[in-house]
């Protein structure tokens, strides 16, 4: 975690801004912001002390950390790092503080002692029908693993399980990298139509002030126009 | 702030985590779907399956890393290039006060230079242009009528330059070029596009759907110049000589495989019409057509 300290010319590549160095960079903190985003952090602010209790909606810590690193990789930023102190403390800094802007400009009247900020974006507290239904995933989701055929599975174990690149499965497997995405696609494609086969993407609908409600409001004048006539 | 369309986003998730958005549209999809329940609602289902299959659990996905790469690293390129709102170090700054009665022969100055920005004549065509002078001169054909000018749909190709961060319009091009397309619907009721390419040996090259998609893709209406994800490397599926790429804006789905065998029917039928940009009218359904005729070069 002190890369950027340690490694002088990958220092210097980040400081100009080349591609594979922030790249490095980007791999080397996204896993410990990623976990700092969605479990959250305490702060003092005006003399208090408050507690941000983490994203825990996806889309919303993906935002937040395309948003930090954005930020972290501006020219500014890059070079106002000095190189001496851990690189990770000045990044989670930024992050620190793009967290508590947002929720200050959102929730300025919660901003009291004690406070816990809440997180834009978090999911209602888990009930015993979510473990259910993460068993249930678990258990469609080994039942498509053992079905899987020879090389398939060797795709599956290299790429979702032990997490190699496009380019580390390709050498693996001896196969373009293109046949790596494809045949990943492929695997999700698959997975996610079988879920849905087994009605795990209904249950949720548009607003009920979208396209419900419309049709009844033109349902409504439909037979209002009947009673008139 | 533009319009929520329920059906695109949720196309645009399901197609985020089976195949990949370009990183720009992949930033708004997020936007779009921090202010729709529902459709975050559909993200984060496709989040907890993909999860699974890696059996992360509550971490990230190593797909969901890579997608978020992708965007990192646009967004500093982005502002590489001076598209962002970086503020430079350094950059000049008016630091003192300023005189009141300078004020009315700034505002003249200021005045000139907005007329003669405005009434300058363009160096560029992508800019500023509208989507009627934008396709002006490009000939968009109309499937089952004769030739007219219609500037409601396009399609232009672009090559990406060789740091991945810019595009060029199309010059000439090679095998080892990559290239982008963007599309322009201003049509009533245009709401699926295929884009394919065809080359001497008769075959199609898919674009628009992917090589694992069936039917045509669902695009947005009332958009010029929307991206149409990455870039496309001419090396891997081309040959060296022509090409045509051709553009199928419709208002319902057409399968790919219908416009596979209408193709193949048609220049067994007449072989010249490959290289003719003459509307093939390959389906029944109503459309527009719109073809580009490129030449690449052997050169890899």
């Amino acid at each position: 975690m002190t890369r950027l300290v340690e490694d002088r010319q990958l220092l210097e590549a980040f400081r100009r801004g080349e591609r594979a160095a922030l790249a490095e960079v980007y791999r080397e903190y996204v896993r410990p912001l990623y976990a700092m985003i969605s479990t959250g952090f305490s702060f003092e602010s005006g003399g208090h002390h408050h507690h941000f209790a983490g994203h825990r909606e996806p889309w919303a810590v993906e935002n937040t950390v395309q948003e930090v690193f954005a930020r972290a990789f501006m020219r500014s930023a890059r070079e106002r790092y000095d190189g001496v102190r851990p690189y990770r403390n000045y990044l989670f800094t930024i992050a620190r503080n793009l967290v508590v802007d947002a929720l200050r400009a959102r929730q300025e009247e919660t901003l009291s002692d004690g406070a816990d900020l809440g997180a834009h974006g978090s999911a209602p507290p888990r009930s015993p029908e979510d473990d259910l239904v993460e068993k249930q995933i678990e258990s469609r989701c080994d039942e498509f693993v053992a079905a899987l055929a020879v090389e398939e599975r060797r795709l599956f174990e290299a790429r979702f399980r032990e997490g190699l690149s496009v380019e580390e499965t390709a050498r693996r497997l001896a196969i373009s990298e293109h046949r790596v995405k494809s045949g990943e696609r492929r695997l999700k494609k698959r997975f996610f139509a079988r879920m849905k086969e087994c009605g795990y993407f209904e249950g949720y609908r548009l607003h009920k002030t979208g396209i419900e409600s419309v049709a009844l409001v033109l349902l409504m004048l439909f037979a209002r126009g009947r009673t008139w006539a | 702030m533009t319009r929520h369309l329920h059906w695109l986003a949720r196309w645009r998730i399901r197609r985020l985590f089976t195949g990949g958005l370009a990183p720009v549209i992949h930033r708004a999809l997020l936007e779009e779907v921090s202010r729709c329940a529902s459709c975050a609602e559909h993200y984060r289902r496709h989040d907890v399956l993909e999860s699974a299959l890696c059996k992360k659990g509550g971490d990230p996905s190593p797909f969901a890393l890579e997608r978020l790469e992708g965007m990192v690293l646009d967004a500093a390129a982005s502002f590489r290039a001076g598209r962002g709102a970086e503020p430079e170090r350094g950059s000049w700054k008016w630091r003192g006060s300023f005189p009141r009665w300078a004020s009315i022969p700034a505002m003249l100055v200021g005045a000139v230079g907005l007329m003669v920005l405005v009434f300058r004549p363009r160096a560029n065509e992508r800019v500023g242009l509208g989507p009627g002078a934008r396709l002006d001169g490009v000939q968009i054909v109309a499937r089952g009528g004769g030739e007219r000018n219609v500037a409601d749909v396009g399609m232009r190709v672009f090559r990406v330059a060789g740091d991945g961060d810019r595009v060029h319009e199309t010059g000439p091009l090679s095998r080892a070029d990559v290239i982008t397309f963007t599309y322009t619907n201003a049509a009533p009721g245009i709401r699926y596009l295929a884009l394919f390419g065809v080359q001497e040996d008769g075959l199609l090259r898919w674009y628009y759907p992917e090589e694992d998609g069936s039917e045509s893709i669902p695009i947005r209406s009332d958009t010029v110049d929307e991206p149409l994800g990455d870039g496309i490397r001419l090396g891997t599926h081309h040959k060296p000589g022509w090409l045509r790429i051709t553009a199928i804006f419709s208002s319902e789905p057409i399968a790919k495989v219908a416009i596979e065998q209408a193709v193949h029917t048609l220049l067994l039928e007449r072989p010249s019409a490959a290289k003719d940009l003459a509307p093939w009218s390959l389906t029944d359904r109503s459309g527009l057509e719109h073809s580009v005729l490129i030449n690449l070069d052997s050169s890899e």
